[in-house]
């Protein structure tokens, strides 16, 4: 956990796969601002990228896409939503990679 | 899998890896007695092909369909420039026999798929997922789990690789992570022959634990590599529940 980030009630966002090229950033910073759920923070970053990037994230009905993998420091978490997140967490979100 | 007795030929050949003190003549003969398929032979699967024929696999069944083309060449290292328009496993099974032709080789010439990967999977006993359509890829994860066999899953982007392994009923299974497949994933991205031949050997390093039981696999977590900045990290996965594939598994 990193302690600046907890300090200032942040999360770090990696993006792995096709979302970073999506995202246009491998990695970033996003204040909490009392979001404290897994599906909170996601939609934050739709919101603030918004196209292509909602659209690779949340399903029609808003909800995280059920192919992504998403994993706080070193554990993927159930991608329902429910999760908690706290500042200072390490979160990566994957999009299914098939090369071969 | 059956353990088989070597010859004093396959002592000299393989005596630098028996000398792995947990392997030795067991691991080997371990490995000799057993079978892999390994779908498809692309950048990653010709990788796996190539170090497990090296490490004196017994059997390997290799299913790719279609013919070499220039643009395999830079990174499907069992293919050779002229071999173009002909067969991929023809080339495949030629290199592989040049470098090892103690190694008995199967060829399908058809890429997995829920009408055959019941059967490809009847065949071996570990599978080797090295398939760039999730369709292949699922149809393989389920006729592994339905048969309980172990499957290696590779997989690469750019410059990005991931490898798991997983053991049915006891470790999570593809659809557990990604119970559907991405409506933009394309068959054609980015390829290093060097990203995909890393996680190809790793694939076969993970084979050869997996049969020979010996060292630590990558079950219930995922390998990911960013050979962009180099780095490494492990990330334990979680068993869905209700996992339409191996919940009752």
């Amino acid at each position: 956990m990193d302690s600046d980030l907890k300090t200032s009630g942040s999360v770090a966002i990696s993006y792995f796969g096709t979302l970073r090229k999506v995202s246009g950033v491998g990695r970033e910073t996003v204040t909490l601002n009392g979001a404290n759920r897994i599906s909170d923070v996601v939609r934050r970053l739709a919101e603030l990228h918004g196209e292509p990037l909602k659209s690779a994230l949340l399903d029609a009905n808003g909800l995280i896409r059920e192919y992504l993998l998403i994993s706080v420091g070193d554990e993927e978490i159930d991608k329902t939503g429910s999760t908690q997140v706290a500042g200072g967490d390490e979160i990566s979100i994957f999009s299914p990679i098939s090369g071969g | 899998m059956n353990e088989s007795k070597l010859t004093d030929q396959e002592r000299a050949v393989y005596e630098w890896q028996m000398w792995s003190p947990q392997f030795g003549e067991r691991g080997q003969e371990a490995l000799k007695g057993a079978s892999v398929l390994i779908t498809r032979c692309g950048g990653v699967g010709s990788a796996v092909a190539y170090y497990l024929a090296a490490a004196g696999i017994g059997r390997l069944v290799l299913a790719h369909e279609g013919n070499v083309k220039p643009s395999d060449l830079n990174r499907q290292i069992l293919m050779t420039d002229d071999w173009v328009g002909k067969p991929r496993l023809e080339s495949a099974e030629r290199r592989l026999h040049d470098l090892n032709p103690r190694v008995k080789i199967e060829t399908v010439g058809e890429n997995a798929s829920d009408a055959n990967a019941r059967d490809l999977v009847s065949r071996v006993d570990l599978i080797v997922d090295c398939a760039p359509m999730f369709q292949e890829r699922f149809a393989l994860n389920g006729a592994a789990v339905a048969q309980k066999k172990p499957l290696i899953e590779c997989a690469m982007f750019d410059f990005e690789a991931q490898i798991t392994t997983i053991i049915p009923g006891v470790t999570p299974c593809l659809a557990c992570r990604h119970p559907s497949q991405p409506e933009a994933w394309r068959r054609q991205f980015p390829v290093f022959g060097a990203v995909a031949g890393m996680v190809g050997a790793m694939g076969a390093v993970e084979a050869i634990k997996q049969l020979s039981g010996v060292g630590q696999t990558l079950a219930g977590e995922l390998l990911m590599c960013d050979l962009a900045s180099m780095s490494f990290r492990k990330i334990k996965l979680r068993r869905n529940p209700e996992c339409a594939v191996c919940a009752n598994v």
